[in-house]
């Protein structure tokens, strides 16, 4: 198993045959910020636009949770939720690709498709956890590092790979299937009453949806050409 | 004199609004009667000389009615014969010039330099004076990249070899410990031998012809500045060498200044070329011999020394609903940084402009450059290329009127000890940890620029 980093200095998880490489976490809230100040992103991202779309992502009502506050019930506020599954998607990966360097000739970033997602979290699940030290080496940003060690800081003991990286007790996360969305995974009990547990394929389809949610978030998938290598560490 | 006043003395000669100019400070110190005032009047006279055969356009323009009227009175002095009348105790003949047209590869990015001619009492240095010397010199000195204390070695009563070191040791022992702080970087110190037409045949070989040759002449085109310095350097360590070599209490005062990190540095020159008799002197014959060099170890020195040296790099990040009146204080800050090596500028959450390396690039307001607002963000910013290419900066200064919504990640951040954040609201200040400043308008730039300059000259 392979790790590397993303443009921001977040870890990223070689998955399956072919180069493609997934999020190690959903997508961050404070990956989203470097999209939102960034001079490329589209205007209408700009303005008040985040205290609109995320309130429960800025300090409008309540203080802006900093990395070092997050506790076992809000933990997931760390993820980026509420953002438009298509559109606001559409606009991240874009912005993504341009941020990894031309060399890399990146395919193209994206939402995983159901059967990546379930395939990730099946191979994940049987891996051991990681240990903080192993990811030394990997060249992680400042606050990706911060967001992990606090994160991992959480819980006296994880069971897989696939509960660090928060397929389980995370959000919900948008998947694909052919041109339809639907969402996978496990929500934290604070963020619905309702806990449903959407992980295991023997369940079926993903659920249906579409929309910006609060309790909806989503990993990326990064693609590229045979050949290509990425610095990464061996795991 | 606190830093505070002399801040106000800079800010009343208008020298830190004027744009694309570096304002420095000279300050001459030493005992009565060596020649702190007549070097003045001859420095003046030369630089005058320079323009237009040596520096064209080259100009020197007192600044202020104080500095003016000063100005006017030493002319008329001088066309009258008669040299300046010693500086009395309460009575500090400070003048503020502009110095515009400087050659580039002097002065660099600066062509213009605001310099504020700090100018005390003989008396405050005598050794056996039992006041100390007062506050307000030393605080001059202590913001001063390069005093200059003048010694002359005619002087019948306080000339001799062993005069000098207790005047320098009493002005060191009144700083403190110059080096203290500044780590590596050795605190430069120029001695001025003043009157060098009177002992010139006492003086190695080289040091006279130095002192002979034509210190004009050098300036025409093609002046190489490292030439100059390296001339100025050797010269500088000849009469160290000669010095020490001749007085032990000197050899003993060299040594002790490179174990308290002063960079002592020796020049040579004379006012008025050896016409000068009783305080009289021949206007059309009066010929200033070597008086540009100090001035010029001053310049070069400003180029080089912290916290202005090559390296230091400062940004601005202003709020971008920031009032009228932080917005004015960001103007002003970011036209006196550029001279720091400031790259950029940002409002909060996105890339306000770029500087390039330009001479006083202005800042757009935000509404020309953006028409849209900004998220108040400010961990993108230093992150993203880590600020300026790649050069992680030396300060941020962030004006603000709101937080930042992720300041409680800022706050925590490995540049955060970086940051100085000024603000309107003192609640809103009080959230912060370390390095806040209330300011209310443009009239606390002074204050403001203090504080950089004292984060600047950290380590």
């Amino acid at each position: 198993m392979e790790l590397s980093c993303d443009p921001l200095g977040f870890p990223i998880i070689r998955f399956g045959e072919r180069n493609r490489w997934m999020s190690f976490l959903p997508i961050t809230r404070v990956q989203f910020e470097h999209f939102l100040c960034d001079p490329k992103t589209p205007v209408e991202y700009s303005g008040n636009w985040y205290e609109q779309n995320m309130p429960s992502l800025t300090a409008q009502g309540r203080p802006r949770l900093g990395i070092h506050m997050y506790q076992e019930t809000n933990y997931f506020d760390c993820f980026l939720r509420n953002l438009d599954p298509i559109d606001g998607v559409n606009n991240l990966t874009n912005w993504y690709d341009q941020c990894f360097p031309v060399h890399l000739e990146i395919i193209g970033s994206r939402l995983p498709r159901d059967e990546e997602w379930v395939a990730c979290y099946r191979s994940m699940a049987t891996q051991p956890p990681l240990a903080e030290s192993q990811l030394k080496s990997l060249g992680l940003s400042w606050r990706a590092s911060a967001i992990l060690r606090r994160l991992w800081s959480l819980s006296p003991k994880w069971n897989s790979l696939a509960e660090q990286m928060f397929l389980v007790k995370g959000v919900f996360e948008w998947s694909k299937t052919e041109d339809k969305l639907g969402y996978r995974g496990c929500l934290h009990p604070t963020l619905s009453k309702n806990v449903v547990d959407h992980i295991d394929p023997s369940a079926g389809a993903p659920r249906p949806g579409s929309g910006a949610r609060d309790t909806h978030g989503f990993r990326l998938v990064f693609e590229f050409p045979h050949g290509i290598e990425l610095s990464a560490i061996r795991i | 004199m606190s830093k505070e006043v002399i801040s106000k003395f800079i800010n009343d000669c208008n020298l830190s609004p004027i744009p694309e100019s570096e304002a420095m400070t000279v300050v001459t110190l030493g005992l009565p009667e060596h020649g702190k005032s007549s070097y003045k009047v001859a420095l003046f006279k030369q630089l005058q000389a320079l323009a237009p055969r040596y520096i064209p356009n080259f100009a020197l323009i007192p600044q202020g009615s104080e500095s003016l009227a000063r100005w006017s009175h030493l002319k008329d002095r001088l066309d009258q014969g008669l040299l300046p009348a010693p500086t009395e105790e309460g009575d500090e003949q400070h003048l503020a010039v502009l110095l515009s047209n400087l050659p580039s590869h002097l002065a660099g990015r600066n062509i213009r330099r605001l310099v504020g001619f700090l100018d005390f009492p003989g008396e405050y240095f005598q050794s056996g004076r039992e006041q100390p010397i007062p506050d307000h010199v030393m605080a001059a000195v202590g913001n001063c990249p390069m005093p200059w204390l003048f010694f002359r070695t005619d002087h019948p009563t306080t000339g001799r070899p062993k005069d000098l070191p207790p005047v320098f040791q009493r002005i060191v022992q009144a700083l403190g410990m110059p080096g203290a702080g500044r780590s590596s970087q050795r605190r430069p110190f120029l001695i001025v031998l003043s009157c060098g037409d009177r002992f010139l045949d006492k003086l190695p070989a080289s040091v006279q012809q130095y002192l002979r040759e034509d210190e004009l002449s050098e300036l025409q085109t093609g002046f190489d500045v490292a030439e100059y310095m390296q001339r100025a350097e050797a010269i500088s360590q000849e009469l160290a060498s000669f010095l020490s070599e001749k007085f032990s209490d000197i050899a003993i005062m060299v040594n002790s200044a490179k174990t308290q990190g002063i960079d002592l540095k020796f020049c040579v020159c004379s006012a008025t070329g050896g016409i000068a008799n009783g305080g009289k002197v021949d206007p059309k014959s009066f010929r200033p011999m070597r008086v540009l060099a100090p001035l010029f170890w001053s310049v070069y020195f400003q180029c080089d020394f912290a916290p202005k040296r090559p390296g230091k790099v400062a940004v601005v990040v202003q709020a971008d609903k920031a009032k009228p009146k932080i917005e004015i204080l960001g103007e002003q800050l970011s036209t006196y940084l550029s001279s720091f090596g400031l790259k950029q500028a940002y409002y909060m959450g996105n890339v306000r402009t770029q500087m390039g390396d330009g001479v006083g690039s202005h800042l757009p307001p935000l509404n020309r450059s953006f028409p849209h607002l900004l998220c108040p963000l400010l961990d993108p910013l230093c992150h993203r290329n880590g600020f300026s290419g790649g050069q992680r900066p030396d300060l941020i200064v962030v004006l603000l009127d709101r937080l930042p919504f992720d300041y409680e990640d800022v706050k925590r951040h490995p540049l955060a000890t970086r940051i100085l954040w000024c603000g309107t609201e003192l609640d809103l200040l009080n959230q912060l940890d370390e390095n806040r400043m209330v300011v209310r308008d443009a009239n606390d730039f002074p204050a403001v620029q203090n504080e950089v300059v004292r984060l600047l000259s950290r380590d």
